[in-house]
C-alpha cells in the first residue's frame, strides 16, 4: 500500500471515530435534556441495588410502572428510575455516592459499614408506626366489585387483616432484623426471603431410580447417590450425585452441624437461657466436656465426608457458578442452594436444548432417622426457620428531596398484592404477611419448627481459620479424623486464648461509644422540652439494653471461666488443652482470679 | 379615647417632635434591634446545638466539638450557653482517642458551683461522677451519684445514676462489694415513681442487671424474681426483643431447674407467643406443651407458619420429653 493510500485509510479511521465520538456526546447531551426536562414536569425519585438475578429487575420495574401510572391518574406525575449496580461494584459505588452527597433517594441495604446508617439514612421508625395506606385503598377497590378471582380474593382477606396494622406489623418478621438496636431506628423494608433447600433433578432421578420423589432421610439420600454412582460404573456415565463447591458444602456443614449438636449447644449453655455462646462454648471445653474426640463431633464430620463421597471430583477447586452450572445442564442430580437462584437455574433450565431440559423438584434437607446406625442417636431435628428475616431491604438515604414520596413508594411496594407481584417475577419468597408466593416456592417457605445452635470449636475468627484449615483436607480425605484431632488439639489452645482475649477485651472497647450514646439520652432528658425528653426516657431504657451485658461483660465471663476451670480441677482434668491455654491468657491479660 | 390613649399620643408626638424625643426613639430602635438580634442569636444558637448533639450522638467529636462552640459564641440566652457548654464538656469526656476528662470535670465543676439547676444540674452531677469514677475517685463519684439518686427521683437521669453506680461495683459478681452494690440498688429503686408498663423508668434495666448478678452469685430464686418484675414491665418493644426473649426463657429454665414447671411452662408459652420469631421458639413451643402450659387447639390458634398437623401430633405424643 502506498503511503498515501495509508494516510487515507488512517484519516478515514479518525473520522469514523470522531463520528462515534459526537454521536455518543450528542446522545449524551439528548439524555441529559430529556432528564432535565423529566425532572421539570415530574417528580423523580432514584432506586438503587445489586440484585441482578433474572426476574427481580422486571418484578420492581412492574411495580415503578403501575405506580407512576397510578400517581398520573391522581394527577401527581412522577417518575421512579431503577439504578441496578452488579454486586462486586456496589459497595464502591453507595460509598462513593454517600460520600459525596450524590446518592440515589432510595438504596438497598447492606455492603456497607453500619455507620452509615445514622450518617445517611432516615430513621422510618415514625411512618413505620403508622398503617401502610395503600393496603386499605386497595381493600376498598376490591369491596366495591363483585367479579373478584379466586386470587384476588385470597388477597383481600390479606388486606382486611393487615389493613389497621402498623406498617411494620404486615412484615412477616416485624421487620426485626431491619432495627438497629443501636440506635434504636428501623431504616428500611424488606420486600423478600430467602432460605435453603435442595433442588434435584427429576428427570434423571425417574431414569435413574426409577422414581421422582426425593429422599425423606440422610440415609436414602445416600443410597440414591449410590446408586446413581452404579449407574455410571454399569453405563460408563459421568452424573454427578450431588453438585457441590465450597459454597454448598458450607450450606450443608451448617445445617447437619446444627441437627446433629443442637442438643449439645443447648447443654452446654450455662447462663440459662438455651443458647450457648462462643465463651459458653470455650468454656465446656475446658471442663472436658466438648473435646475433639467428641463422639458426636466425630459423627459429625463423618455425616459430612459421606455426603461429599459424592461431590464431584475437585470440588474445592470449582465455585459456586460452577456447581450451579453442572446442574442446570442436567449432568448432576442434586444442588444445594438458596431460594435467590431458584428462579435462575429454572431460566437456565429452561435455556437448554430440548433435549436437556428437565423437570425441577426441591425438597427440604433430608433428616435422620431415628432408626440411623450411626447417627441416629444424635439428630435432633430439622433446623428451624423461625428467625429468617426480610432480605432485600431498602431505605431512604438523607440526600433525598422526596422523602414523603420515597415512603409512599415503598408502602405502594409491600401491600401483600404488590410484594406477590415483585416476588412471583423473581421466583422469591415474599416478605408481607398475607402476599402469594409462586407454587414452585411453597417448599422454600420458612417452617417455624425445629432446633437451633451448633456445638463447634469457633469461638472466634482464629479458631474458625483454624477448624477450615483442617476440615477442608479432612473432607476431601487428605487426612483422617485422628490426624484431624491431633492437629486440632495441637493447635486450638493458643488460638481459643487468642479469640477469648479478643472478646474479653472487645466488651471493653464497646463501651465508650454507647455510654456517650446514653449520655447523648440523658442530654435530651435534661434540655428538651416534655415530648423530647418522654422519647429520649424510652430510649434511655433501650440504650441501657445493650449497654448493661457490656457493662457486665468481663465480669460474666470472669464467672463462667472460674467455674469451668475449678469444675475442670475438680474432675482432675489439668489436661494440655487447660494449661497451654491458661498461659496464653494471663500471658495476655495478666494474672486475675482465674488466671493463674 | 381614654386618658391613657391620649397621653400615648401626645408622647408620641413629642417623641417625632423633639430632639430629646428622637434620643428616645434611638434608644428604643436600637432596643428592638438588640431583641432582634437576640433572637436570630438564640434561633442560630438552637439550630447549632441540635445539629451538635446529633454529630453527639453519632460520634462525630469534631463536628460536636465545633458546633457546640458556634452555639456557645451565638447564644445570647445562658441557658442555651449553659447546654453548649455541657455538650462541649461531654465531648472531651466521652471522646474515644485523646479525651480530655480533667477539662470535662473543670467545666461540670464550675457549673455546680455557679449554682447550676434543675435537670441540667442533675445531668452535671452523673456526668462529674462518671469521669471521677473512671479516675478512680470513688468516694467522689458516689457522692455525687447520690445527690442525683436522693435530689432528682422523679428524673430517669437519677435513675441512670443509680445503675451506673452499680455496674461500676459489679466489676467482681461474687464480691462483697458487688453484694453491697445489689442491696443499694433494691434499697435506692424503691425511691423512684412505681414501674408501669406505660412507663417503666429504667426498671427493666435495673431488674436485668439484679437477674444476672444473682444468677452469678447462686441466688437463683431471686434471679429468677428479678427476671420476674423485668417480664411484668418490659415487653418486645419497649426494651429490646433479643434481651425480653433471652430473660423469659431464662425465667423459664431457671423455674425448671426450682422444681416449679407450672411457672416455667407460663414463661415458654409467653416466649413462643411474644417471640415467635426468635429461633429458639419451637424449643419454647416444646417444653410449653410437654409442661401442660398450651393446650392443642390453643397452639393451632397461634398459626405458627410450618407446623403442620401431624408436627402437632408428635408435640402432644411427647409431652413426657426432657429439656
Amino acid at each position: 500500500m502506498s503511503r498515501g493510500a495509508g494516510e487515507r485509510s488512517r484519516s478515514w479511521v479518525n473520522g469514523i471515530g470522531l463520528l462515534i465520538l459526537a454521536a455518543c456526546y450528542a446522545a449524551a447531551l439528548v439524555n441529559v435534556a430529556r432528564k432535565r426536562h423529566e425532572e421539570t414536569t415530574h417528580e423523580v425519585i432514584r432506586i438503587t441495588h445489586w440484585q441482578l438475578e433474572l426476574g427481580v429487575r422486571e418484578g420492581l420495574q412492574e411495580l415503578i410502572r403501575r405506580y407512576e401510572e397510578k400517581k398520573a391518574r391522581e394527577g401527581r406525575p412522577v417518575r421512579v428510575i431503577q439504578i441496578p449496580v452488579t454486586e462486586r461494584a456496589y459497595a464502591q459505588y453507595i460509598t462513593t455516592q454517600m460520600v459525596g452527597g450524590t446518592a440515589p433517594d432510595m438504596v438497598a441495604l447492606g455492603m456497607f459499614p453500619r455507620e452509615f446508617f445514622g450518617r445517611y439514612f432516615l430513621p422510618m421508625s415514625e411512618a413505620l408506626q403508622r398503617p401502610n395506606p395503600y393496603i386499605a385503598e386497595r381493600l376498598r377497590e376490591w369491596d366495591a366489585r363483585a367479579d373478584l378471582t379466586d386470587e384476588e380474593r385470597r388477597l383481600a382477606a390479606a388486606h382486611r387483616e393487615l389493613r389497621d396494622a402498623k406498617w411494620m406489623d404486615t412484615f412477616t418478621d416485624g421487620l426485626r432484623t431491619l432495627y438497629n438496636e443501636e440506635l434504636q431506628e428501623y431504616f428500611g423494608v424488606g420486600f423478600s426471603q430467602f432460605t435453603i433447600r435442595i433442588f434435584y433433578n427429576k428427570d434423571l432421578y425417574r431414569r435413574v431410580l426409577g422414581r421422582d420423589t426425593p429422599p425423606e432421610t440422610y440415609r436414602q439420600m445416600l443410597e440414591d447417590c449410590e446408586r446413581i454412582e452404579a449407574w455410571n460404573r454399569e453405563r460408563n456415565d459421568t452424573l454427578v450425585p450431588i453438585a457441590s463447591s465450597r459454597y454448598q458444602m458450607n450450606l450443608l456443614r451448617s445445617r447437619y452441624t446444627s441437627g446433629m449438636t443442637a442438643d449439645l449447644f443447648r447443654e452446654f449453655d450455662v447462663t440459662a437461657d438455651a443458647w450457648a455462646t462462643n465463651v459458653e462454648l470455650l468454656a465446656a471445653t475446658i471442663r472436658g466436656d466438648w473435646t475433639p474426640e467428641h463422639p458426636r463431633h466425630r459423627a459429625t464430620l463423618d455425616l459430612l465426608r459421606g455426603m461429599a463421597r459424592f461431590f464431584p471430583r475437585g470440588f474445592m477447586a470449582l465455585d459456586r457458578m460452577d456447581a450451579g452450572f453442572s446442574f442446570v445442564q442436567g449432568r448432576a442430580a442434586m444442588i444445594t442452594s438458596g431460594s435467590w437462584d431458584a428462579r435462575s437455574f429454572l431460566k437456565n433450565i429452561e435455556n437448554q436444548p430440548a433435549d436437556r431440559r428437565f423437570e425441577v423438584g426441591i425438597f427440604d434437607f433430608p433428616v435422620i432417622g431415628a432408626d440411623d446406625p450411626e447417627f441416629g442417636r444424635y439428630f435432633a431435628g430439622r433446623v428451624s426457620e423461625s428467625s429468617t428475616g426480610t432480605a432485600f431491604s431498602i431505605g431512604i438515604t438523607r440526600y433525598t428531596k422526596n422523602q414523603d414520596l420515597c415512603v409512599d413508594f415503598l408502602q405502594f411496594c409491600t401491600t401483600p398484592e404488590s410484594n406477590s407481584i415483585l416476588n412471583r417475577y423473581a421466583e422469591w419468597i415474599p416478605a408481607v404477611r398475607g402476599a402469594i408466593a409462586s407454587e414452585m416456592l411453597e417448599a422454600f417457605t420458612p417452617n417455624f419448627v425445629g432446633y437451633y445452635g451448633q456445638a463447634n470449636f469457633d469461638f472466634g475468627p482464629r479458631s474458625t481459620v483454624l477448624n477450615d484449615q483442617l476440615f477442608w483436607p479432612f473432607i476431601s480425605g487428605e487426612i483422617d479424623f485422628d490426624a484431624f484431632v491431633r492437629q486440632l488439639r495441637e493447635q486450638l489452645p493458643a488460638v481459643a486464648a487468642l479469640d477469648f482475649v479478643r472478646l474479653y477485651r472487645e466488651q471493653a472497647e464497646g463501651l465508650p461509644g454507647r455510654r456517650a450514646r446514653r449520655a447523648a439520652y440523658l442530654a435530651d432528658i435534661a434540655f428538651g422540652d416534655a415530648a423530647k425528653a418522654e422519647d429520649a426516657a424510652a430510649r434511655l431504657l433501650r440504650a441501657w439494653d445493650g449497654l448493661a451485658p457490656i457493662e457486665l461483660g468481663q465480669a460474666w465471663m470472669d464467672c463462667l471461666m472460674e467455674d469451668a476451670a475449678r469444675t475442670a480441677a475438680a474432675r482432675g482434668r489439668l489436661s494440655p488443652f487447660n494449661e497451654a491455654f491458661f498461659n496464653e491468657v494471663v500471658r495476655e491479660l495478666g494474672p486475675g482470679p482465674w488466671r493463674r | 379615647m381614654n386618658d391613657h390613649g391620649a397621653k400615648r399620643k401626645l408622647h408620641f408626638r413629642s417623641l417625632r417632635r423633639g430632639a430629646a424625643g428622637r434620643g428616645r426613639l434611638r434608644v428604643a430602635l436600637a432596643a428592638c434591634g438588640f431583641a432582634l438580634a437576640s433572637a436570630a442569636g438564640a434561633a442560630e444558637s438552637r439550630m447549632a446545638l441540635d445539629e451538635a448533639w446529633r454529630e453527639f450522638f453519632f460520634q462525630m467529636y469534631d463536628s460536636a466539638e465545633r458546633l457546640f462552640a458556634q452555639a456557645q459564641r451565638a447564644g445570647a440566652d445562658a441557658a442555651l450557653r449553659r447546654e453548649a457548654e455541657i455538650g462541649a464538656a461531654m465531648v472531651a469526656q466521652f471522646r474515644e482517642t485523646g479525651g480530655n476528662a480533667d477539662r470535662a470535670i473543670a467545666a461540670y465543676e464550675r457549673l455546680l458551683r455557679e449554682g447550676i439547676q434543675g435537670p441540667p444540674r442533675a445531668l452535671c452531677l452523673c456526668l462529674l461522677a462518671e469521669a471521677y469514677a473512671l479516675q478512680g475517685r470513688d468516694a467522689d463519684a458516689d457522692r455525687l451519684w447520690d445527690e442525683a439518686i436522693a435530689g432528682y427521683p422523679e428524673l430517669p437521669i437519677a435513675q441512670d445514676a443509680l445503675l451506673r453506680r452499680t455496674v461500676r461495683d459489679l466489676r467482681d459478681l461474687r464480691s462483697e462489694r458487688a453484694g453491697a452494690a445489689i442491696r443499694y440498688l433494691e434499697e435506692r429503686r424503691k425511691l423512684f415513681p412505681p414501674p408501669t408498663p406505660e412507663a417503666p423508668g429504667l426498671a427493666p434495666a435495673f431488674d436485668f442487671v439484679l437477674g444476672e448478678a444473682y444468677f452469678w452469685r447462686g441466688d437463683l430464686a431471686a434471679a429468677r424474681a428479678a427476671w420476674k418484675r423485668y417480664i411484668a414491665t418490659a415487653s418486645p418493644r419497649v426494651t429490646s426483643y433479643s434481651q425480653y426473649a433471652g430473660v423469659t426463657l431464662r425465667a423459664a429454665r431457671v423455674s425448671e431447674q426450682l422444681g416449679e414447671p407450672a411457672e416455667a411452662g407460663r414463661y415458654y408459652r409467653r416466649f413462643v407467643e411474644q417471640t415467635p420469631n426468635d429461633a429458639r421458639a419451637y424449643f419454647a413451643l416444646e417444653r410449653a406443651v410437654a409442661l401442660g402450659a398450651l393446650n392443642r387447639e390453643e397452639v393451632v390458634a397461634l398459626r405458627l407458619y410450618g407446623l403442620s398437623e401431624a408436627d402437632i401430633d408428635r408435640l402432644f405424643a411427647g409431652r413426657e420429653s426432657s429439656p
